[in-house]
């Protein structure tokens, strides 16, 4: 990890397209949270080994990308709500052109646990960055990224009957 | 007053929610899957392709080649359920423009 380098775009890229999309030209591009829950208390959920690498090639993605990142592990339900509420609330946001927010945790159909097994709604994350709840953010591009089952359904896949479409 | 109305009115309003795209690793009802020592399918992809991509991609785009990754991976844990097991990412988004990084670049204020 860490051994990648983003690409840099070009001056004439940016002029040839800057109009017509979101602006993003802060410095920072935005503020970046890493929500990643890898251990667990009492039965149920296992352990996420693999959880911090996750958290460290994110990390220096995001960097790359131009974002300020800060990340909070092994938070319970309760706690993880609070942290996503502050930075919503941020002041920075004003400033800034966008923002990003990764959760890395177990997950069911719209939630992801704390880590003490209790659920948090993803509807209700988003109800935070909403343009009614955070003003500083209408009009500017939210990025979430979420790494979380959605179900205990293990995909065992189809055969390929046609390869027509393989590059 | 009126002329406070009168700016509100033309300024229009918006929706409570809107601009936000989000990136899922798996689709409703399935489970999301990870290497216990490389880290999960969908965040080395998504690493992967914002990398060699966010130059001259926009991020809606980005995730379209992320689905590509994704789709085209399977499971190695001979012996387990897992083996040969597939994931499939999804996207939604409300952005109502192109998202583009632009990474790199120090742009005048």
């Amino acid at each position: 990890s860490g051994t990648f380098s983003v690409r840099p775009t070009t001056a004439q890229f940016y002029h040839e397209h800057h109009k017509q999309s979101y602006r993003m030209a802060s410095r920072p591009r935005g503020a970046a949270l890493i929500v990643s829950n890898e251990v667990f208390v009492g039965e149920g959920l296992g352990h996420r080994p693999g959880g911090a690498a996750d958290t460290g090639v994110l990390r220096a993605l995001l960097s790359q990308l131009g974002y300020r990142v800060t990340s909070v592990c092994n938070s319970p339900a309760q706690e993880l709500e609070t942290r996503l509420r502050d930075f919503a609330l941020s002041a920075d946001h004003r400033r800034t052109d966008s923002c990003v927010v990764v959760l890395l945790s177990h997950g069911v159909e719209g939630a992801i646990y704390g880590v003490d097994g209790k659920l948090v709604q993803i509807h209700d994350i988003f109800q935070l960055f909403d343009n009614a709840n955070c003003p500083n953010l209408q009009n500017k591009p939210k990025m979430f990224f979420i790494q979380a089952c959605r179900g205990d359904r293990t995909d065992r896949g189809v055969d390929r009957l046609d390869g027509a479409d393989a590059p | 007053d009126a002329g406070k109305e009168r700016e509100r009115t033309r300024r229009g309003k918006l929706p409570t929610q809107s601009d936000i795209i989000c990136g899922y690793a798996c689709l409703r009802g399935t489970a999301a899957l990870r290497n216990t020592r490389q880290g999960s399918w969908y965040i080395q992809a998504l690493v992967k392709v914002f990398t060699e991509r966010a130059h001259n991609t926009h991020v809606a785009d980005m995730l379209v080649q992320v689905n590509a990754v994704i789709r085209d991976r399977e499971g190695f844990a001979p012996g387990t359920d897992f083996h040969r097991c597939k994931e499939m990412a999804e996207y939604s988004s409300t952005l109502c423009r192109p998202l583009y990084l632009f990474p790199g670049l120090s742009l005048p204020p």
